[in-house]
Order: structure tokens, then C-alpha cells, then sequence
């Protein structure tokens, strides 16, 4: 709590020349998480480099100080505020009625509220699907694994899409899913991977952050195939992970801060997946050569088909 | 019980991972039994494991050797110990609030040090992690030998260290010291033992297996630091200690149910059963609860406990 106060003072107040865009960015963990933080920070980064804007961010924001990070930004003259999680809404929406110059943008959300309040509402459906395609067609045991965080809408979703994305290439492959209970804890998202790799899961994928990377451990000694998540994970253990179902939000935030500059941001909710790149699939790297050529255009083929939208992979949820 | 060889071998699986994930609790209780049997309350403990935790991984960083890592791990939570005494005991400070501070400072400097050391980046720094060492003979054993004689150093030496806390607390000199410095202190330094010196060695022990315990997360149950990785497992190994009735016997009993119950909603919520995962989750708290609530009034806390002690 004292640390969340302190990053607020120290957040610069920066002291730009002419006119850029300010954009400010709210974590509920930190930016070193391998997944949902991080890949938000390196989008933060992005919009600095793509937009020349000056940017600002604080982490680890607790649940009770949401409002008041968001009046500071506020306050000290952000043009677009972004607050990386759905529950930066009700307070979001408080606060914009008072600063109503100022875009918000809340993540993981459908949140629309006149005249500033925007949403990504990232599809973590899509995201799911994808890994369980994957997964459904490395498998030789018939069973995937997934370590989720806690039962919030994001891990629902994404073992909804893993369930449908294995169903749509193989009805008999066996999806196990469980929850840690915490985005921290890597032992318990390790010892739920091995409890899955002891019932016969040959492939895991996490939707954890960092007790997931437990789980990726989990895959790599146990010598079977994980699946990364959020970010391409394969530097982690680049002989057990396939691929990673990535969520980039750089391919979000970039063209949403440009609208902001460029005075077209309207209060709408951006449903961006794969077709937008927000998600996709990781190169395969060290599995370029184990995978077949069938097995590869198969995958492509799922991925342009969502990308066309002939496929819906909303549809395949049971 | 049947004799179908695929329960066994689920069986033998549920009692390693039990052992497992007991381990850091157990040997973080014992160093909390020491204390509390002086009249010492640290809930300092999981701040101490997760300095522990960071500082191993360091260690094993820097020497490319596990054991280095789990030594320096031990020596920060010495060093941890005399700060934590140096208020308890030297100044009187109220144990528990000096405990919570220690937690914050410990999560504070955790993640900003492993942010320093190791940077933002995608990948993990790559370290000696302990290996599993099978016991002669013992891991031969049919079924239940591969899986629960195949574990890492420090679960060895975590069992072997209760038979020895039982002695050395219930059959020494020094153990009967720390007791009735723990029960009566008036009383302790009327017959000439320095109440001050003896919550010092306990406190000062009692970290270093506190930071000894954090290092076996990081460097055992897995080969990496996150912030935060001890999650809870300081508390619980203070609970285990009323659960346990401040005897290192009893200790290990509480923290291997806990341990047995977390193993056991590890394999339910794999296994897919109509349970809600929540409720799963919840076990092991529930257990610890309903063992607890069953102990009710018939604890034996050390009189002077978490009272600080002042000369006349």
C-alpha cells in the first residue's frame, strides 16, 4: 500500500514543450509478470517509441487505491488513461464524469459510458481456442492441461475457447483445467501441472502469469509439450513449448492512443482479436522442424479462418 | 485399500507431493517453535522466506552451486532475526507489528532487488537448482519407493531436523533455558540465564531456517524467484505451530495435513471432479480451520508468550 502511494508521488510530472499525447497506463501487477502486466508495459513502450508520447505508468495499484491513481493521472494532465483490468471501470467511470477531456480506456471490459470512457475488450475466447487447437493436435495421450489464476472472466473465457479449440479438431481429446488461486504462486501452478502430466496430460498451457511459468517448469521436467500464454514464452524452455497463444496489446493500445492524438477516440468497445493481431499465435521456433507440414497448415488454417471470420470460435463453447 | 497397482501408485504420488509441499512450511515451523518456546511470536516469518527465497536464487546464481544459495538464503534470515530481535528484544517493540513491518520491507525489497538483479525481461536467469537425491536401498522399494525416497536434500534434512529440535528443546540444558525463559522469565533470570541472550540465539536461529525454508521455494519446488512466491506459507507455518502444540513432533503432523490436504485438491481439481474449484482451493484452510477449532482450549502456549521482557 505505502509503495503504491510512494510510485504515485514519484510518478514524473512531466514537463513537455509543445503539445504530445500523455498517456498513463494502471497495473494491478507488476510490469516483470511474464504475461497480462508485461505485455500491457511493453504496449506502454510502443505508444513512446510509435507516438512520441510521454508516457507513465504505475503497478501493483490495490483494489482500494484504483480511484485515486486514476484522479492523479487525471489531474496531472493525461490525455488518455489506461487501466489494465476490469475492475478499473466503476471507479473509471467516477472519476471521467469530473475530467471529461480525458480518454479512459479500460481493459478486459465492454464498458462504454459518453463522452470518454472506451473498452478493449480483448478476446480471450479466441486466445483459448487457439491453444487448445494447438494443443488437440500435438497430443498423443488425447489429454491437455491448463493452470488457470482464479475463476475471473479473462481465465473463464480462455478455458472455454481451450475446451472449444480442442473439440473443434478432436471431439475425444480430454481437457483438464484448474485454478491455482493466485497469479503468484509458481509451486502451486507447478504442482497443478504435474497432478494434470500424472493423469496423462502430455500438453500444458497456463493462464497464470507467473505461478503459470510454474507450470511451464512442470512441462519441461516431466519432458512433455507446454503451451506459452500472453507473451511468447518459448525463451523460457525453448525444447518443451510448442507455441504461445499471445495477447498483444501493443496492437491495441498503439492505434487507440493514435486516435487520441489524432481527436477521433470515441466511446465504443473494441471487441479486437485475432484480426486486429491484439490475438495470435507465437512463432514455433525450436518445434518448426517437430511439427508436420499437416500439422502446421492445419493450425494456419484455423488462424485465417478466425481471421476471416468464417470460423467462430464463440460457437464451439459448450 | 485394494491391491490395484494404479491406486498405489496414486497413493505413493499423493504422499511425495504431500512431503513436497510440506517441506517449507515444516522447516519454517521449526525455527517458529524455537522462538515461540522462548516467548517469541514471529509472523516476521513469511517476509523472512520470501528474502530467503530471492537471496537463494541469487546465491545460486552468482556460485552456480544450490547449497551456496541455500547458505545465504540462511544468513540473510539470520541477519533478518537480529533486526527482528534487536526491536523485540533489545527495545521491547510489540512482536506482531514488528513482524507485519518485516513482511512489508521484505516484500518491498524482494521485488525491487529482483528487478535490479535480473531485469525486466522475458526469460528467467538461469540457476543450480537442487537435484533430487534417491536414498540408498529405500527408493528401491517396490511402488512407494521411487516417488517418495526420490526427493531433494532439504526434505531430508527437514525430517531429520525434528527428531533433533525434539531433543534439543525436551532433553538439553539449553532447552530447558529457552522453556522457562519462554514460561517465566522473572523466574529464568532470577536463576542466573539471560533472558535477552536466549530469545536472541532463538530468534537468530529460528530466521536463518526461515530463509533457509524460502530458498527450498525458489530452488527446489521451483527453479526461479516471483514476487510473492511465498503466498501464505509463513502464516500457515505459524499455525502449524499452535496446531502442532509448540512441539516439533506435533509440528511436523500439522504441516504434513496441510501439506496432504493441498496434494489431495491438486489431484481433484485435475481429475476434472464435480466439484466447484473454489471449494477445492479452500481445503487445506479448511482443514487447518476445523483441526484448529478441535484444539480449542486445550492449547499449551509458553505463558510468556509474545510479552517482552525487561530487566528490573
Amino acid at each position: 500500500m505505502i509503495a503504491v502511494l510512494l510510485l504515485g508521488l514519484l510518478v514524473p510530472v512531466a514537463a513537455v514543450g509543445q503539445k504530445s499525447l500523455k498517456v498513463a497506463l494502471l497495473l494491478t501487477g507488476p510490469i516483470d509478470d511474464h504475461g497480462w502486466n508485461a505485455s500491457a508495459y511493453e504496449a506502454l513502450q510502443a505508444i513512446k517509441k510509435e507516438l512520441g508520447a510521454t508516457t507513465a505508468y504505475a503497478e501493483k495499484v490495490a483494489p482500494s487505491d484504483y480511484e485515486e491513481m486514476l484522479r492523479g493521472f487525471a489531474v496531472q494532465g493525461f490525455d488518455l488513461i489506461i487501466g489494465h483490468a476490469f475492475a478499473f471501470g466503476d471507479p473509471a467511470e467516477r472519476v471521467a464524469a469530473e475530467f471529461p477531456s480525458v480518454k479512459f480506456l479500460i481493459t478486459n471490459s465492454t464498458l462504454v459510458r459518453e463522452p470518454n470512457i472506451a473498452s478493449l475488450n480483448n478476446d480471450n475466447v479466441q486466445l483459448g481456442f487457439l491453444a487448445g487447437v494447438v494443443g488437440a493436435l500435438v497430443t498423443k495421450t488425447g489429454t491437455i492441461g491448463s493452470v488457470g489464476a482464479m475463476k475471473v472472466p479473462s481465465v473463464v473465457d480462455f478455458h472455454a475457447g481451450l475446451a472449444a479449440g480442442a473439440r473443434y479438431i478432436n471431439p475425444s481429446v480430454k481437457v483438464l483445467t484448474a485454478i491455482t488461486g493466485s497469479f503468484q504462486d509458481a509451486a502451486k501452478g507447478k504442482e497443478m501441472a504435474i497432478a494434470m502430466i500424472d493423469q496423462g496430460a502430455d500438453v500444458i498451457t497456463h493462464l497464470a502469469d507467473r505461478a503459470g511459468l510454474g507450470a511451464i517448469e512442470a512441462a519441461r521436467e516431466r519432458k512433455v509439450m507446454a503451451i506459452g500464454n500472453v507473451g511468447d514464452q518459448a525463451v523460457v524452455a525453448p525444447e518443451t513449448i510448442v507455441t504461445s497463444a499471445t495477447a498483444r496489446m501493443d496492437k491495441a493500445f498503439v492505434p487507440i492512443a493514435r486516435m487520441v492524438l489524432e481527436g477521433t477516440f470515441r466511446p465504443q468497445c473494441f471487441n479486437w482479436g485475432i484480426k486486429e493481431g491484439v490475438v495470435g499465435l507465437a512463432p514455433f521456433r525450436q518445434f518448426e522442424g517437430k511439427l508436420s507440414a499437416d500439422q502446421k497448415a492445419r493450425i494456419q488454417g484455423v488462424v485465417s479462418d478466425l481471421e476471416s471470420g468464417r470460423l467462430d470460435a464463440r460457437a464451439y463453447v459448450k | 485399500m485394494t491391491s490395484d497397482p494404479g491406486f498405489a501408485q496414486v497413493v505413493a504420488s499423493l504422499l511425495a507431493v504431500t512431503i513436497r509441499s510440506a517441506t517449507p512450511m515444516l522447516i519454517a515451523a521449526l525455527g517458529l517453535v524455537f522462538m515461540a518456546r522462548s516467548g517469541i511470536v514471529n509472523i516476521g516469518a513469511e517476509g523472512m522466506m520470501l528474502m530467503g527465497a530471492l537471496t537463494g536464487v541469487v546465491g545460486s546464481y552468482y556460485s552456480g552451486s544450490a547449497w551456496v544459495g541455500a547458505l545465504s538464503a540462511a544468513l540473510v534470515g539470520a541477519v533478518l532475526g537480529v533486526l527482528f530481535a534487536y526491536f523485540c528484544v533489545s527495545l521491547g517493540a510489540n512482536q506482531m507489528v514488528t513482524g507485519m513491518a518485516l513482511n512489508i520491507l521484505a516484500m518491498g525489497l524482494t521485488s525491487s532487488f529482483d528487478r535490479v538483479l535480473f531485469g525486466n525481461s522475458p526469460s528467467l536467469p538461469q540457476i543450480a537448482p537442487f537435484k533430487p537425491l534417491a536414498v540408498p536401498l529405500l527408493s528401491r522399494l517396490p511402488v512407494l519407493g521411487p516417488s517418495l525416497f526420490t526427493q531433494m536434500p532439504p526434505v531430508y534434512l527437514a525430517l531429520l531436523l525434528v527428531p533433533v529440535a525434539h531433543l534439543i528443546l525436551f532433553h538439553t540444558t539449553r532447552g530447558l533455558e529457552i522453556r522457562s525463559v519462554g514460561e517465566h522469565p522473572r523466574a529464568a533470570a532470577a536463576v542466573g540465564i539471560s533472558v535477552h541472550k536466549v530469545r536472541y540465539a532463538t530468534i537468530v536461529a529460528g530466521s536463518a531456517l526461515a530463509g533457509f525454508a524460502g530458498s527450498y521455494m525458489s530452488l527446489g519446488l521451483v527453479n526461479f524467484f516471483a514476487e510473492n512466491m511465498v503466498a501464505g506459507r509463513g502464516f500457515i507455518a505459524l499455525a502449524a505451530v499452535i496446531f502442532g502444540r509448540y512441539a516439533p513432533v506435533g509440528t511436523l503432523g500439522a504441516t504434513l495435513l496441510f501439506g496432504a490436504a493441498s496434494a489431495l485438491q491438486f489431484r481433484l481439481q485435475a481429475s476434472g471432479i464435480a466439484v466447484p474449484q473454489d471449494f477445492l482451493l479452500m481445503l487445506p484452510y479448511i482443514l487447518t480451520v476445523a483441526a484448529l477449532t478441535r484444539l480449542a482450549g486445550r492449547t499449551s502456549a509458553p505463558a510468556a508468550l509474545g510479552r517482552p521482557y525487561t530487566r528490573e
